[in-house]
């Protein structure tokens, strides 16, 4: 088994962001599935506290949601990013490259 | 934006945690069934999942937390906690509220007054420097008085820390339109006044622009009632008397200045009459930045000393100066100042008290829920929170009181201004303003933390282990706290008692006033004055104005005299009796009377004869005394054939002969009593006063006869004005109506108070037979009998009513005197009052005492004995 770190406390919000930019729209547990499984098993969400992050996004409109059924007819909230919510995303993107660049000089001074 | 979708969350949060639930829920039963066909057993799987997803508790708090404040979340929860704990007791919440709105309601409606009169800046630059100059007896402490025109110039020349030094003198200027004259009241002002003061005019300019003429400036009352606000008066002229006056400015309806009532002002060389000074008048300046009141005027004595040094003006005169809103406050009424300020400290008192009594209400309660505390706090509630429950109880009370307090307030307001108290100074409205309310707001949130102090302290304090344990046991007797609010209901039902008393006198001298006979009759009477020149002739004017009033349909009787009834304490005149060395005390009333004036006026006759018409201009002086002069100057003489005369301001009456006795009439003395006046009635006809009025007795509404009156009067004398035509059963009831008002404010007063004194009696027993009740339900299974316990609990509250009787018994005669001595016409406290007030007292006490009483009876000695 490959060991798994913690997310980074701030990252979870871009990373959810990343993933439902990917997707149409995604429930709850596959979003915290897809980062798990395109991190390839490094990155583990603490699984719960997605939701606070999630509610968090809906508060600055980032995504939206509605109610819909999981393919075994289960009712679940299905999230999607928001025009608003994917001008958000470039700009935490953007944001994050500059600082792990700079982060980077910083550990490995060329 | 953002606060709007926070604000919405909050109705919808059930929704909220249902949906959260749901979700979670969701996620770990996928979670699980993922780790399932990993290979883990069905229940490892399921534990494993929920490990993994975390504390769901937390999560969801936090995830809550992101849509809406905690803090916000909590109070909904106090809020909605309160209003259950409150609507399960009903009798006691609404009890609570009530004492709170009675003490705020009470406070809003007086301060609504203190702030229109007492402290709403005068409209004026700077209103704070603006003083007024008196001329003052040394001696005499009310003895103030007008100035001298030369006063004003030497302090207009010599004072160096006063500025814009202007003289305001009155005048009686008579209006023309068309062919309707009518008397108004002017002031006479230095024309840079409206400068110095910095009040600028509704329309125009308050100055002299237009030359040498008349010129005049009106105020807002006479613009809008005589001119009916006509805009384009500005610059257009009015006929006052006899001359023509430019209208320069208008004031606007918050202006007012000296004289109170002024309908209007000229400028000093200006005036109808181009007079270049007044005799006297009340003097204005503004105080110099940097000088106080008391430097100025010890430079205006100085210069006073120094002009009337050696004359017989100085030796006793002075100067004195004062604030202008102080003064302006003081001419409208001489007492209500202090009225005022001792009415507020009462109701703020009267506040204070009722926070008190609602807390000990309060923390009966606290103390009844301790149980529900402890587990609360066993339970992992912090003492801050505990705390803030019993401030959103007592604030949810105190919001509720603020409420009804303010409503309460604006009906006393309406009842106020609709009672036409004569004592409020024209021009100052009484009403709600942003201040007032912000005042009740305050008021409210003050009571709220005052009331919730005693709870708070009771939670802070609150032990699990005991409360839980053993609730309250070995509690016997009061602890301290409970004997200091014995104290207090002692002092409240003492206080109460002196103002119940208050109350009651107050109302039986309004009932005097309104009952008293008065020695004349003024129904149905209309009367109007009147003012003659030299070149008219008076008897024909007088006996053709008779014979026509007595002829308008209606008009039972009419007759003339020097002025009618009621009147307020007057100016007095002297007496002389021929023969007997005069007294030298001015304290006679003459009035001179047509033939038919005492019988309108169904005045009896004693003695002697009335007059007739044989008592002509040429016949033998002849006069009628009232019965208590007849007491003071011919004490056991007989009066009749005596000769007396009067000594007026114009001079020395005729000698003239005593043909009758007639009742006294009573005036209204500034102490709002009736009064006995010491009467001389002279013969109309050999009087030369040109001044007189005249009353008609009719059937007739006012208007209509007041319109009949006036077309009479102008028919004999087109050239005489016409004054306001006064129903004289109106004027009497505008006397009576300030005692009226007075005993009810007081009795008002007093029923808040016994209320709130009967609240506070009622929540320190509640508190003793909640702290008590296992001892109470020891004492009933062990056969204390009901009057036992009846005895025990109202033992408690009776000590302290007793107690604050006596005490009231014994301040009452010192209130009253202390209260004499500020106020006049407070009466004297006398038996009947006294009992009456002290048998009310219990009355209300007794309730008071009889309803926890009665929870003590009703305590089950088996849930009792259970609790311990």
């Amino acid at each position: 088994m490959v060991s798994r770190d913690e997310i980074p406390h701030g990252l979870l919000d871009l990373l959810i962001l990343r993933t439902l930019a990917a997707a149409k729209q995604m429930h709850g547990f596959e979003i915290a599935d897809a980062i798990q499984r395109l991190s390839k098993d490094v990155l583990r969400v603490e699984e719960g506290s997605l939701y606070p992050a999630l509610q968090r996004l809906m508060v600055n409109e980032s995504l939206d949601s509605q109610w819909g059924r999981t393919e075994e007819n289960h009712r679940a909230r299905y999230y999607r990013l928001t025009p608003s919510g994917r001008r958000h995303l470039e700009r935490e993107l953007a944001r994050y490259e500059r600082v792990t660049v700079a982060i980077g000089r910083v550990l490995r001074p060329a | 934006m953002r606060l709007w979708r926070k604000l919405r969350f909050l109705s919808r949060r059930h929704r909220f945690d249902e949906d959260l639930a749901a979700e979670m829920r969701l996620h770990v039963e996928l979670r699980a069934r993922r780790l399932e066909k990993e290979g883990l057993e069905p229940g490892t799987a399921r534990v494993a999942a929920r490990r993994q997803f975390g504390n769901a508790l937390a999560i969801h708090q936090a995830s809550r937390d992101i849509w809406c404040w905690r803090w916000l979340q909590d109070l909904m929860q106090d809020l909605r906690f309160s209003v259950r704990a409150l609507k399960q007791h009903p009798g006691f919440a609404v009890t609570a509220a009530l004492t709170l709105s009675l003490g705020i309601g009470a406070a809003t409606a007086v301060f609504s007054a203190v702030y229109a009169v007492l402290l709403q800046p005068l409209p004026y630059k700077d209103p704070h420097h603006v003083v007024v100059i008196w001329d003052k007896a040394r001696r005499d402490r009310e003895g103030q008085t007008v100035a001298s025109f030369d006063d004003f110039e030497a302090y207009r020349g010599g004072a160096r820390l006063i500025e814009g030094v202007s003289i305001a003198g009155l005048s009686r200027p008579i209006l023309t339109v068309g062919d309707s004259r009518r008397r108004y009241l002017a002031g006479i002002i230095s024309p840079w006044t409206f400068d110095f003061l910095g009040a600028p005019a509704l329309l125009g300019n308050p100055r002299v622009t237009g030359g040498e003429g008349c010129a005049v400036v009106l105020s807002h009352r006479f613009w809008t009632s005589a001119l009916s606000a006509d805009p384009a008066i500005v610059g257009k002229v009015l006929r006052l008397d006899r001359s023509s006056c430019v209208v320069q400015a208008i004031m606007p309806h918050e202006f007012s200045f000296y004289p109170k009532r002024a309908d209007m002002w000229f400028f000093l060389g200006h005036d109808p009459a181009g007079r270049q000074q007044v005799p006297y008048g009340a003097i204005f300046a503004r105080l110099r930045p940097g000088v106080t009141l008391s430097q100025a005027k010890a430079e205006l004595c100085a210069i006073h000393e120094s002009l009337h040094a050696g004359d017989a003006h100085g030796k006793d005169r002075d100067a004195d100066t004062d604030d202008a809103q102080r003064e302006l406050t003081y001419l409208a009424s001489p007492t209500l100042r202090s009225t005022l300020v001792i009415l507020f400290w009462a109701v703020a008192a009267l506040l204070l008290v009722a926070c008190l009594n609602v807390a000990g209400l309060l923390l009966a309660r606290f103390i009844y829920r301790q149980k529900e505390f402890a587990i609360r706090s066993a339970l992992g509630c912090g003492r801050g929170r505990l705390i803030r429950q019993t401030l959103v109880e007592s604030g949810l009370l105190a919001l509720v009181g603020a409420v009804v307090g303010t409503c309460m307030a604006v009906a006393v307001v309406r009842l106020l201004v609709r009672n036409n108290v004569t004592e409020l100074p024209d021009g100052v409205t009484v009403s709600l303003s942003t201040p007032v309310l912000a005042f009740a707001a305050l008021t409210g949130g003050g009571a709220a933390i005052l009331s919730a102090l005693a709870p708070a302290l009771f939670a802070l304090k609150a032990d699990i282990c005991s409360s839980l344990g053993g609730a309250g046991r070995g509690l016997m007797g009061a602890p301290r706290s409970l004997a200091i609010s014995q104290a207090s209901i002692a002092v409240q039902i003492a206080a109460c008692f002196v103002a119940l008393t208050g109350g009651m006198l107050l109302a039986d001298s309004a009932i005097h006033i309104a009952n008293d006979s008065l020695g004349f009759s003024t129904a149905a009477i209309t009367a109007t004055h009147l003012s003659l020149t030299r070149e008219v002739d008076r008897i024909r004017f007088q006996d053709g104005l008779l014979a026509r009033l007595r002829s308008l349909p209606g008009v039972t009787d009419a007759a003339f005299g020097t002025f009618f009834p009621p009147y307020r304490e007057d100016v007095m005149e002297q007496l002389e009796v021929r023969g007997v060395q005069s007294t030298g005390s001015y304290d006679v009333l003459s009035c001179a009377a047509s033939a038919g004036f005492l019988s309108l006026l169904h005045t009896r006759l004693l003695r002697g004869r009335m007059f007739n018409d044989r008592d002509l201009p040429t016949g033998e002086p002849v006069a009628l005394v009232s019965e208590s002069l007849v007491k003071t100057h011919f004490a056991g003489l007989d009066p009749l054939g005596k000769e007396i005369r009067v000594n007026q301001f114009s001079g020395p009456s005729p000698w003239m002969k005593i043909v009758g006795v007639v009742e006294d009439w009573k005036h209204l003395e500034w102490d709002a009593e009736w009064a006995d006046s010491r009467l001389v009635f002279r013969p109309l006809a050999q009087s030369s006063d040109l001044d007189f009025a005249v009353g008609v007795r009719a059937e007739h509404a006012l208007p209509r006869l007041a319109r009949a009156i006036q077309e009479d009067v102008r028919a004999l004398n087109p050239s005489m004005p016409g004054e306001a035509v006064e129903s004289l059963d109106d004027r009497l009831e505008t006397m009576r109506a300030y005692p009226r008002f007075r005993a009810l404010v007081v009795n008002f007063f007093a029923l808040a108070a016994l209320a709130i004194a009967a609240v506070g009696l009622h929540g320190v027993l509640s508190q003793i037979v909640s702290r008590r009740t296992p001892e109470l339900g020891l004492r009933r299974a062990v056969g204390a009998q009901a009057s036992d316990l009846l005895w025990l609990v109202g033992r408690q509250g009776g000590g302290p009513v007793l107690a604050g009787l006596a005490m009231g018994g014994m301040a009452a005669p010192v209130v009253a005197w202390v209260l004499r001595n500020l106020f006049w016409g407070v009466p004297l406290a006398n038996p009947g009052a006294i009992g009456l007030s002290a048998v009310w007292l219990l009355m209300v006490a007794g309730i008071a005492i009889a309803l926890p009483a009665r929870r003590a009876l009703s305590i089950d000695p088996m849930a009792a004995l259970r609790e311990e």
